[in-house]
């Protein structure tokens, strides 16, 4: 047999949080292997909560990361509240609501154009996008600070939000910042606009894999905030208490980060995940955007994500100013938020940018964390990533050349928004001769 | 065009958030003179360009910077004269620091002065408050920061002034 033989081996990918590398091995012209490595050393936070107290933990866990804080906090304050039979207002769901929406629009538009626009004109970061295309960064950068300072207005801070806890609020969000930041986002809308002609602008590569995608599901809304565990194969949802029947870990040689699989090999999570299970639910603005952007559901291309996530970011606008309204009507009361410490265990999941997360806590009868668990999005999707990587390298190789191949591939990866540092474990590519 | 004194940082890191503390410690200049302190605290690489981009006149940085120097001691310095390393690889958001935003923010059209002034750190760690010893020395490092404002004001509004009277042709 004849035809080419080498490595790509990308060692890290680079535009992702934390570490992975991509290898892949072809021999006279057929694929001989496919690997994505993720080999980030394990950071131990579900360590770091036992002995904690109930409260203390949502805080704690938020530093998993700097881009899924408020995801991570709210996870972990569902969580230790279903473990301490704690009940929430109508008042505490909504800011929580609002607080994980401004993290979305935040994380979306970091993602979007910073990390995965300049692949797609040719440059290298977002660095000679600035000289470039400085209109399409300055229309980032506008948008991404709109949604740190909602962040902040609602958090108290826009990294690392304190202002959330078990049972409510400890500072109630200033109803006029909110009124500002509800005038900013009806402002945004051209800029909203404008993204979504941009995006139309892109040049998606068109692989598809047929792929099992799982989300919340709500009955009454796009599922963002809780849910039940849905799956698109079968069609039916469980509850979050059997996230470890839904996530099946185990492990392999080539990755300090777990993986996953329900139905079948493997499944995915995020953006697309979403809009392809809850697409009905979507504000009627965001169903126009994904329309003129090209996406329907089903879609099985996984660099669609990144269309997926600008539908997300208009839902998330528009459901915010919303929400906001509907906030400023009723007014805000200030909350009881006190609380005695129990024994018992608790589960909490929540969508964040780039899929549904995960807390599990248990407590001893003094109140103390005894035991814990996260399974973040990024663990959820490697697998799939390298299972859609198995896919698209033999259908790449006969047209891309060994340098297009890495390009796609790293694409491919970034197309995820995967986040190596909280899964334990990340991405380079490497094809090997 | 006022002068805006900016403080970044992160005051949960020991003396990183000298710059946040200095602005802190300035006299009020009070709103719509020539002066307007602002503080970016754990602003990331983005924020900054934003926040400059939204500046319509000179800045000053007050900032925790590894110059080399003794502890404790401040430097002023323009960013036009100085080699800020900005780096040429494939960026993710962990990758953007103060140079990559100040050249980001002239791509994008941003041509004020922007002047650093750099406090030499003891001692940077997460969780820790500020050292005693630059707690100590906070007090005759707001006055150096004070000074040094009056300065660029004056020389701004002289230049103002110079740029004034050219004859238009």
């Amino acid at each position: 047999m004849t035809g080419p033989t080498y490595t790509i081996d990308v060692h890290h990918v680079t535009r992702v949080e934390g570490h992975g590398n991509i290898r892949v091995n072809v021999r006279n012209g057929e694929v001989e292997d496919v690997r994505l490595m993720i080999s980030e050393a394990n950071r131990f936070f579900e360590s770091f909560t036992r002995g904690m107290r109930p409260h203390e933990i949502p805080w704690i866990v938020g530093r998993i990361c700097g881009i899924c804080c408020v995801g991570h906090q709210l996870a972990a304050t569902k969580a230790v509240e279903d473990a301490q039979k704690i009940a929430v207002s109508d008042q505490t769901k909504l800011l929580r609501k609002l607080l994980n929406d401004s993290q979305f629009i935040q994380s979306h538009v970091l993602h979007v154009y910073f990390l995965a626009v300049p692949d797609y004109v040719g440059v290298p970061s977002v660095l000679p996008l600035a000289k470039t295309h400085p209109d399409v960064v300055r229309r980032a950068l506008a948008l991404k600070k709109l949604a740190n300072d909602y962040t902040a207005v609602m958090g108290g801070r826009m990294l690392h939000p304190m202002a959330n806890t078990l049972k409510g609020w400890r500072k109630l969000p200033d109803l006029r910042e909110l009124e500002k930041i509800r005038d900013r986002l009806v402002a945004a809308v051209p800029d909203l606009q404008e993204t979504v002609g941009t995006m139309t602008s892109l040049s998606i590569p068109p692989y598809e894999r047929e792929t099992e995608f799982v989300s919340l599901k709500h009955p009454d809304e796009y599922a963002l905030y809780d849910g039940l565990v849905y799956s698109s194969d079968t069609k039916t949802s469980v509850p979050v208490s059997e996230y470890r029947n839904v996530t099946n870990e185990f492990t392999v040689a080539h990755s300090t980060t777990k993986w996953s699989r329900w139905h079948r090999e493997s499944y995915a999570v995020g953006a697309l995940a979403r809009v392809n299970n809850n697409f009905d639910q979507l504000r009627p603005e965001a169903k126009e955007a994904a329309e003129a952007m090209g996406l329907k559901v089903p879609c099985f291309n996984p660099y669609m994500n990144n269309v997926a996530q600008v539908v997300e970011t208009i839902h998330c606008a528009f459901n915010s100013v919303e929400m906001i309204e509907a906030l400023l009507q009723s007014g805000l009361a200030e909350e009881d938020i006190s609380y005695k410490p129990t024994a018992g265990r608790g589960f909490g999941a929540t969508e964040v940018p780039r899929g549904i997360l995960f807390h599990d806590y248990a407590f001893d009868g003094t109140g103390r964390c005894v035991d814990a668990n996260a399974v973040i999005p990024t663990s959820q999707n490697i697998n799939n990533i390298e299972q859609d990587m198995r896919a698209f390298v033999p259908r790449m190789l006969p047209d891309l050349s060994r340098d297009d191949i890495t390009l796609r591939l790293e694409m491919l990866l970034r197309a995820y928004d995967p986040c190596i540092s909280c899964s334990v474990h990340m991405l380079d590519v490497e094809f090997v001769d | 065009m006022p002068l805006t004194v900016a403080g970044i940082g992160c005051r949960a890191s020991g003396d990183d958030g000298i710059g946040i503390a200095l602005v802190e410690g300035l006299p009020d200049p009070g709103p719509g003179g020539d002066v307007e302190l602002v503080v970016w605290e754990n602003a990331d690489a983005l924020t900054l360009v934003a926040e400059l981009l939204e500046r319509h006149g000179p800045v000053i940085v007050a900032d925790c910077s590894d110059m080399k120097a003794p502890p404790g001691t401040w430097r002023f310095f323009d960013t036009a004269s100085a080699v800020l390393r900005v780096s040429p690889r494939n960026l993710s958001s962990h990758g953007l620091g103060a140079a990559e935003a100040l050249a980001m923010a002239r791509d994008l059209g941003f041509t004020w002065p922007v002047y650093v002034f750099g406090v030499q750190p003891y001692g940077v760690a997460p969780g820790r408050p500020m050292t005693p010893a630059m707690r100590a020395r906070l007090p005759e490092l707001v006055r150096a920061l004070n000074r040094t404002i009056r300065r660029i004001v004056r020389r701004s509004s002289a230049e103002e002034n110079a740029s004034c009277r050219m004859p238009s042709n």
